[in-house]
């Protein structure tokens, strides 16, 4: 059975992905990471950031919304620190959290020497963060520029985690892929408000938060269907997906690789049980190539 | 940290919505008192971590309060129910070099604070423990730190068990603890935040508790901001800190 995916020039050895925020650096649960076709970190902005005040996280049974506000080393401590610290065989991408356009051009110019950094994921998606981010990602005009800076700048891998909050992201996918990414997330957390009734405020202690966890899947397959018809550079999948249909299932709606997230917080070796998965159902249907599946949804 | 199927041995109702569950897990190494298992429920996506509050060789004792729908789900579990659990997690606590310690329970805090006891009696460390809860009700495992504790002091904020007021006020009164080396606390913030003010001489270890998200370290949910302005993972980092060290 052939797991590889291969997006252009880069080979993944299976199609999942340690989604940005759920897997820390890089530097634990090393064993999960090797057995997984990508990682991409924790969001690194520009100046090291200390995040939002607790709580930062809430849950029901099929989802969790976090308001972590981007904690992060910044991009000098992450470059001396942990760079040097990361031991793992998968490709590893950095996801860079710009503010404004010239952090991105401050980010990769910081990393695109780095032989370890594979490629990188721009953040133009965190909700839990007041200016820039999200905002950039709103755009088309804005990822344009974002992206063609980028691609300027490296020769290295770009992906662009796009938001379906407050804009088409059809449009933002275009734009992303007109300016030369070799692919498009989609997408990052929906934006989401707990409120703690007792005190008539919000319950999070950033505001507001990001909703991921099962319950985003059937909005996110339909997302991840309608950008993959848009365009023609590599869809990578980002939302709840938590076993090994569930990747079968956005595999066929169009992704190339499907991002495992919240899930990492129910156990970390939850994409080893997903892979397991994955390859059971292959082998049932009798596919030999598990690209063989990608965009082959029918009827529709 | 493994993942490990344990089997519910018992579950008995301790006080009001205060439930000791009493757990199987084979192949368990060596916990350190403060470290935490993350429990898998059917009505909550993230686990939700609960302290060693006891063990006897492959049997281990968690108390789990009703504060919600993971909870509740707990509380109702019968004896034989399979269990999925994360652990042990945190580093736990620093052991102290020398005694006499003095742990300082606020209601459910009295948990973890009872395998601490345990392993500072088998260290042969002496121990005291003030234990305080609002109700006469919710004072528990009082017997259990009699059969370990040098001391037991109990206080209740109503005056229906032991002294009558809020833990904080009663600690400066108690004599004798002039020679205790050091405090392990365990409670609500605003125990936490009232032990600050008392400002003691000796160290205070404050066994934190957290909304937790992963418990590994891993998504950055659980905060408690140090000294320095930096938050620390409750989990990693933790759940035992300095209480000098952290910003209430």
């Amino acid at each position: 059975m052939n797991l590889e995916v291969f997006l252009g020039k880069s080979r993944f050895r299976n199609p999942l992905v340690l989604a940005s925020g759920t897997f820390g650096y890089g530097l634990t649960y090393t064993d999960v990471i090797d057995r997984v076709g990508a990682f991409v970190t924790k969001g690194i902005t520009v100046q090291e950031r200390v995040g939002n005040p607790p709580p930062r996280i809430w849950d029901t049974k099929e989802t969790v919304v976090n308001s972590v506000g981007l904690e992060n080393v910044g991009l000098k401590r992450f470059k001396e620190e942990i760079l040097p610290e990361i031991d793992i065989s998968t490709p590893l991408y950095v996801n860079l959290a710009g503010v404004t356009i010239d952090d991105f051009r401050i980010l990769i110019e910081g990393l695109r020497d780095e032989e370890k950094v594979e490629g990188f994921e721009l953040n133009l998606s965190c909700p839990n963060v007041k200016e820039g981010g999200a905002a950039l990602g709103q755009s088309a005009d804005r990822v344009r520029k974002v992206a063609s800076l980028a691609r300027s700048l490296t020769t290295k891998s770009i992906w662009v985690k796009l938001t379906s909050n407050f804009c088409d992201v059809r449009e933002t996918a275009a734009a992303a892929a007109d300016a030369g990414a070799d692919a498009v997330v989609i997408v990052n957390t929906l934006n989401a408000l707990i409120i703690d009734l007792a005190n008539r405020k919000p319950f999070l202690g950033g505001g507001s938060g990001g909703l991921s966890g099962p319950a985003i899947k059937p909005h996110v397959l339909y997302m991840v269907h309608q950008v993959s018809k848009q365009v023609d550079i590599p869809v990578i999948a980002s939302g709840g997906a938590g076993c090994g249909t569930d990747v079968v299932e956005y595999l066929l709606a169009g992704a190339s690789l499907v991002q495992i997230g919240s899930i990492n917080l129910v156990d970390p070796q939850a994409s080893l049980r997903i892979l397991k998965g994955l390859e059971g159902w292959l082998k049932r249907e009798g596919i030999v190539c598990v690209s063989e599946l990608i965009g082959r949804l029918e009827g529709i | 940290m493994k993942k490990y199927q344990a089997t519910l041995l018992e579950n008995r109702l301790l006080g009001p919505e205060i439930y000791s569950l009493w757990v199987k897990i084979t192949d368990l190494g060596e916990v350190k008192p403060g470290q935490f298992f993350e429990f898998a429920t059917d009505t909550r996506f993230l686990r939700r971590a609960f302290s060693l509050s006891d063990r006897d060789g492959d049997r281990l004792r968690f108390v789990v309060k009703v504060v919600g729908s993971g909870t509740r789900w707990l509380a109702g579990l019968s004896a034989g129910s399979k269990l999925d659990l994360l652990g042990p997690l945190g580093e736990g606590t620093r052991m102290p070099s020398s005694g006499p310690v003095m742990l300082l329970a606020g209601g459910v805090g009295a948990a973890p604070l009872l395998y601490l006891a345990r392993k500072l009696n088998e260290q042969r460390v002496e121990v005291d423990a003030l234990l305080a809860a609002g109700t006469k009700e919710e004072l528990i495992l009082a017997e259990e730190f009699g059969s370990l504790c040098r001391e037991v002091i109990l206080a209740t904020d109503d005056g229906s068990c032991g002294h009558k007021g809020y833990l904080t006020d009663i600690l400066p009164t108690l004599p004798g603890t002039k020679d205790i080396q050091s405090f392990y606390a365990c409670g609500p913030e605003a125990m936490f935040v009232a032990l600050k003010r008392l400002n003691f001489r000796k160290p205070v270890y404050a066994f934190l508790e957290s909304r937790m998200g992963c418990g590994t370290g891993l998504c950055m949910g659980c905060a408690v901001r140090g000294r320095d302005g930096r938050y620390r993972r409750v989990c990693t980092d933790g759940p035992v800190f300095d209480l000098e060290e952290i910003e209430l």
